[in-house]
């Protein structure tokens, strides 16, 4: 069933729900309404009755005028009086007007009581007159029972009947309206494919739930955009890179065998061969790697390793490979306690990552001063690593996690650009964030965060 | 236990007074970091009146990792670091929040630039003027980066 029927239908059923409920209670109010106000107005003829039948002076003349022009009629409208002996039941009156004894026997106490048979009411009162007791009984056919509750009846029904065709129409109207927004969005995205992946939802500038959904596809989008260009730009920069020293390799080759050579230039062009086809390795290695460091790559081994010594391991495999870099450790804001420095990682991923960051520090600030940091807040510990170098320009910064992507002002470092990537991978295997803000020709910062261990 | 008082723009500034009032103090400090700012003149705003809300919505979550990363150095010194809001714009307003929160001393640097958004003012002219003693800290703060660097910046200072 489609949500425009199953809104439509949850917005009938509660509204006609409600319209039977209200219908219902005016209904019962209006019939208990005139059920007492008949039988006091009875009542007050069984008063007028014994008033006029017993008391014999000029007010019962008023009574009687009273009763005759100002009281109307009643319908079938009946009086009886009974005179009550001590001994005697009223079981013969009750079987002759079809009453219960058991009125009579409430009457004769003294207490108002009332009777209904089909449609006639019937209402009786205790009356005392010259030291005797009589029953005074009145009986009547409720008009406005009969005909005006009828009526009443029959209008609720045809307003039910009116209302729930209304409701009918107004809740198809209304789930389609709620809906409509929604079958826009569909539509504009059935147009959109991998052929077409500029395309947009258009948006407006209102602020509501349909905008948001709105601009979140259009994220969604702009992020399947980015990556399909990443991918692209992955293979053919991964061409590149592979092609580049299998050209060589072919044109060394090419050259060696066009003629007869010395010695010196077979053994020249075989190094250069060899060079190549290192660096071909090297390259395709990487690749491995960062495909294994991947999300869906094997699970590494994980234990509890201390922030700062890993620092230090860093800083010592630098001071191996780069003799002349001017890392400076700082450790003015570390924690004493040495809980709060525990991680839990890989401690060769993590070394690769974090000496992959200083590294690059001090090759693209050509071995100018490299500040690494660290400090611990309530549950990260926090590693910050700066250099001054050349900075990554503002609009390439978002590319930077691309693999074999290398900004425009690194033509003059070696590289390959499958470093950070890798570095990225390694970080978020450990839940943790990397950071990298840069400001051209001043410098780059890499924040990396990662969660505190818990250490008992 | 010293109750010391440093006014805030949610920058490295008063984190690295903290700092420095951590590395200089002698006793166990209870830190109050003050943000100034003038009430809203918004009827809605005032009957809703909150300074947990307002609080909650000035401080970056750097900052409150920057005072973690400071609470965690310098466990044994910093005993505590709350936060207070100050409406007054004035040295008698306050005088009478310093009193409130019994402060000894309020640091403030030299020659920094006071950040301000909407509402907030720099309250350092109303510390100058009231009884409290203060100590005015000379900083060496490297260019300004924007907020989301504020750790980075805090512990590459």
């Amino acid at each position: 069933m489609k949500s425009t029927t199953r809104i439509a239908i949850a917005f009938f059923t509660v509204t006609l729900t409600l319209m039977i409920v209200l219908s219902g209670a005016v209904y019962y109010f209006v019939t208990e309404y005139t059920y007492t106000d008949f039988y006091k107005r009875l009542q007050t003829r069984a008063l007028l009755t014994a008033r006029i039948t017993f008391d014999k002076d000029s007010s019962s003349v008023a009574y009687q005028q009273m009763r005759e022009q100002i009281l109307e009629k009643l319908p079938r409208e009946k009086d009886y009086i009974f005179e009550i002996v001590p001994g005697k039941t009223f079981t013969s009156e009750s079987k002759r007007l079809g009453i219960p004894i058991s009125f009579f026997d409430a009457v004769s106490r003294g207490e108002p009581t009332n009777y209904q048979q089909d449609r006639v009411f019937y209402s009786g009162i205790l009356h005392q007159h010259s030291g005797r007791s009589y029953l005074v009984i009145v009986s009547a056919e409720n008009y406005f029972y009969t005909h005006h509750i009828t009526n009443l009846k029959r209008s609720l029904t045809g307003v039910v009947i009116f209302v729930s065709l209304l409701v009918l129409f107004v809740s198809i109207a209304f789930s389609r309206y709620v809906f409509n927004p929604v079958r826009q969005i569909t539509r504009q995205v059935k147009n959109i494919s991998s052929e077409n992946l500029h395309l947009r939802l258009q948006a407006s500038i209102k602020n509501d739930d349909i905008n948001e959904l709105k601009n979140t596809f259009n994220t969604m989008l702009d992020r399947l955009e980015t990556s399909f260009a990443t991918q692209n730009n992955f293979i053919s920069n991964a061409s590149h890179e592979l092609g580049t020293p299998l050209t060589v390799i072919i044109g060394e080759a090419d050259v060696a065998l066009s003629k007869e050579r010395n010695k010196e230039e077979y053994q020249e062009a075989i190094a250069s061969i060899l060079r190549e086809a290192e660096r071909l390795e090297r390259i395709t290695k990487s690749l491995l790697f960062l495909a294994q460091t991947g999300f869906d790559g094997k699970k590494q081994k994980m234990e509890i390793l201390r922030a700062d010594q890993l620092l230090w391991d860093v800083k010592e495999t630098i001071d191996r490979i780069n003799p002349k870099n001017k890392v400076q450790v700082d450790l003015s804001l570390i924690p004493d306690n040495p809980k709060k420095l525990k991680i839990l990682g890989n401690a060769q991923l993590l070394h690769l990552a974090i000496s992959n960051i200083v590294n690059n520090a001090c090759k693209y600030s050509s071995n100018q001063v490299v500040k690494v940091s660290i400090g611990t807040t309530d549950d990260q510990v926090v590693m910050v690593v700066k250099d001054f170098g050349i900075g990554i320009p503002n609009d390439e910064l978002e590319y930077i996690y691309d693999p074999f992507f290398r900004a425009s002002n690194t033509k003059n470092f070696e590289g390959y650009g499958i470093g950070l990537p890798l570095t990225r991978n390694i970080i978020r295997q450990h839940n943790g964030v990397i950071l990298v803000s840069s400001v051209q020709h001043e410098g780059t910062t890499v924040k990396l965060s990662f969660p505190l261990a818990l250490v008992p | 236990m010293q109750t010391v008082l440093i006014p805030t723009d949610f920058t490295t500034t008063p984190l690295l007074l903290l700092k420095h009032a951590a590395l200089s103090a002698a006793d166990k400090l209870e830190v109050i970091f003050m943000y100034s700012t003038f009430t809203s003149d918004s009827i809605t705003d005032l009957l809703f009146y909150s300074p947990q809300r307002i609080l909650q919505a000035a401080i970056p979550r750097d900052f409150r990792e920057g005072c973690a990363i400071m609470m965690n150095k310098y466990p044994e010194k910093i005993s505590g670091i709350r936060y207070e809001v100050f409406h007054g714009n004035n040295a008698t307003a306050f005088q009478i929040l310093a009193d409130l929160n019994k402060v000894d001393k309020v640091l403030i640097a030299r020659d920094q630039p006071f950040r301000l958004h909407g509402y907030e003012f720099n309250p350092v002219s109303n510390i100058l003027t009231s009884n409290i003693p203060v100590e005015e800290v000379a900083m060496q703060v490297s260019p300004r980066v924007n907020e989301k660097d504020l750790i980075a910046q805090l512990l590459t200072s």
